[in-house]
């Protein structure tokens, strides 16, 4: 057989998580041992996933690379690569090329507060950074760990149960919550949109570093809310999902300016994103 | 300086074609473009371009990645071409044109497979204009008529002869197996030689001063300017399928049964569905938007990640856009505008 770049791994869905009624987690494992066994990534490096048949799409890896003997991605059911991975079931065979992209500069943060500003589906990009810090052999390095995440409805909330340990754990602080509307009579969180809830915590912008992702109203509002609780935009960083096809700087689709999202993004601070032209 | 005589150009093509698969222009469906001939009789020598880009030899239009039965799930790629290709006539401008694919296709030394095994695998012929059309601008893009860039091995032709010249390694080789062919010039040949390239530069009339516009560009993404390119673009797309430099692609799935083969051909940038994200987010939803694209991606973006503006001076996009849009009108009002 012969590979190229535009030919997949395979790898097998060996669990399945409904995380909302249009949102599923996939557990993946690398057919071949060894690709598993060597298989390492940055957070906030991306992956791109086919049905053979149907075609191929672009998520994050959604989990942290400390978790060796699988990997994670998150999807909404919207188009159809997505409808047709919506239909598989555990034992079934997907294909993966990656990881693309550069991730999140880790390293450079350490000694820092890391603050996360997620909202609905934009939590899976942050995630993995959040449990690659929160591993032992790393939580040492950071200061303290603050998560912000809202959703339009508490069914919008993706990895209920990992919000639940993240709010029983002491090393960490999570803040949630929905748009108001969205509540449940049971709701323990906060009940506003995600810029008034930050802006009310007041979380301070001394070392720290904030990562911020969501649909592109919340990063709207939440970057002057950032600014005025004094980040300054070099600390600010987020992730670009401009649409792609080959994830290898070829297809032309995905530049903003002179930007190629997927070799020299998706990670960027919300300095160099000032400087493109907005067409993201 | 040797030379093929015109009436050997016959017995030239047809040694060639004893060691290699030989593409020229030829006449299909009454325009020119380029295909594997099986007869020297097939070649048309009496053009001025081809209407196809010679591009799409070494990227085509629509191409197999590989095939997948669904009932063993492991992907094949189709095989390799085995013989070594010859393109016959291919001008200047559309040489260069490869050397620009080159950079997109091995960008951080990243190679695409498909591209780079049809480019290994071809030699260039590459005529010298003689006759360039109105349309032309390659002297205003670094180029010209009788640039040797990107050639391994060059024609020019004269009244009774071509001159031919070994530009690369790979040319110098097949110079050898063609040496049996070849003429010596004489004095008023290679005088005529030298007189035809000097007309040839002369004879493009349209000169468009690029000096210091992509510097430019780098602050005029929200230059009023824009709004006056867009408005008779109908976004049919015709400039990016002609263009020799454009290289957007798309990639999706057939499937017949449990026969499945994955894709890739031509996009184009000049339409709505292009960047449309799956959310319904389209990051350029009016044609303004992607008309700047266009003109931004070739003369600054580019220019940012390569160093050199993607653009050969062909004139396609010019000769057969639908609504006389011309690129070198667009370039001459961006340099006389206010940055």
């Amino acid at each position: 057989m012969t590979r190229t770049l535009y030919t997949p791994e395979l790898c097998e869905i060996i669990e399945i998580r409904d995380e909302t009624p249009d949102t599923r987690t996939f557990r993946l494992r690398f057919v071949d041992e060894e690709k598993q066994k060597n298989f390492t990534f940055t957070p906030g490096q991306f992956g791109l996933y086919s049905v053979f048949g149907e075609g191929e799409s672009t998520f994050c890896i959604a989990s942290p690379p400390t978790w060796k003997e699988y990997f994670e991605c998150c999807f909404r059911v919207v188009g159809r690569v997505t409808k047709a991975l919506r239909l598989l079931d555990v034992g079934s065979v997907i294909g993966f090329r990656g990881p693309y992209g550069i991730g999140f500069p880790l390293e450079s943060w350490e000694g820092k507060n890391l603050l996360f500003i997620a909202g609905g589906i934009g939590l899976p990009p942050l995630r993995t950074v959040i449990w690659t810090i929160l591993d032992p052999g790393y939580r040492q390095k950071y200061g303290e760990v603050t998560v912000v995440y809202g959703a339009r409805s508490v069914s919008d909330l993706v990895y209920k149960p990992e919000l639940k340990q993240w709010e029983e754990r002491s090393d960490m602080k999570l803040i949630k919550t929905v748009d108001p509307g969205g509540e449940t009579p049971d709701w323990d969180g906060k009940i506003g949109f995600v810029p008034t809830v930050l802006e009310e915590a007041k979380p301070s912008s001394n070392n720290t570093i904030a990562l911020i992702c969501g649909p592109p109203i919340m990063i709207k509002f939440t970057l002057p809310v950032l600014s005025s609780l004094g980040f300054e935009l070099k600390n600010v960083y987020t992730t670009l999902e401009n649409r792609m096809k080959c994830g290898l700087g070829k297809c032309g689709r995905c530049n903003v300016g002179d930007f190629y999202v997927c070799k020299e993004g998706p990670v960027i601070t919300a300095e160099r994103l000032k400087s493109l032209p907005p067409e993201y | 300086m040797k030379l093929i005589k015109k009436n050997r150009l016959k017995d030239f093509l047809n040694t060639l074609m004893n060691y290699y698969d030989v593409f020229a222009p030829v006449l299909k469906h009454k325009k020119i473009r380029f295909q594997k001939i099986s007869t020297p009789e097939e070649v048309i020598l009496e053009y001025s371009n081809t209407h196809n880009k010679p591009t799409e030899l070494f990227f085509p239009q629509c191409e197999v990645l590989f095939e997948v039965d669904l009932k063993e799930n492991i992907p094949e790629q189709p095989p390799k071409p085995d013989k070594p290709v010859i393109v016959f006539g291919i001008r200047p401008c559309d040489a260069r044109s490869l050397q620009i694919l080159d950079k997109v296709f091995h960008w951080d030394g990243v190679d695409d497979p498909y591209y780079f095994a049809r480019r290994n695998n071809a030699i260039l012929i590459v005529m010298g204009c003689t006759e360039p059309r109105s349309t032309c601008f390659c002297t205003s893009v670094g180029s010209g008529p009788m640039d040797h860039n990107g050639a391994d091995l060059f024609l020019t032709e004269l009244p009774e002869a071509y001159a031919i010249e070994p530009v690369s390694e790979k040319g110098k080789a097949v110079f050898e197996q063609v040496n049996d062919l070849l003429e010596d010039a004489t004095e008023g040949e290679l005088k005529s030689l030298a007189e035809l390239t000097r007309r040839a530069e002369q004879m493009i009339d349209s000169e468009v001063n690029l000096n210091g516009l992509s510097d430019k560009l780098r602050g005029m993404f929200d230059h009023p300017v824009w709004d006056e390119f867009h408005l008779s673009c109908i976004g049919c797309g015709t400039c990016t399928y002609l263009c020799p430099t454009c290289h957007c692609f798309d990639i999706l799935d057939e499937k017949k049964g449990n026969y499945v083969r994955r894709i890739r051909f031509w996009d184009c940038c000049m339409y709505p569905y292009f960047t449309l994200q799956s959310s319904g987010h389209n990051p350029r939803p009016t044609q303004k938007q992607r008309v700047r694209q266009r003109v931004m991606h070739k003369f600054q973006y580019f220019v940012e990640n390569f160093g050199e503006i993607a653009c050969v001076g062909c004139g396609r996009c010019i000769l057969n856009c639908p609504v006389n849009l011309d690129i070198r009108s667009i370039l001459k009002r961006l340099m006389e505008v206010k940055g």
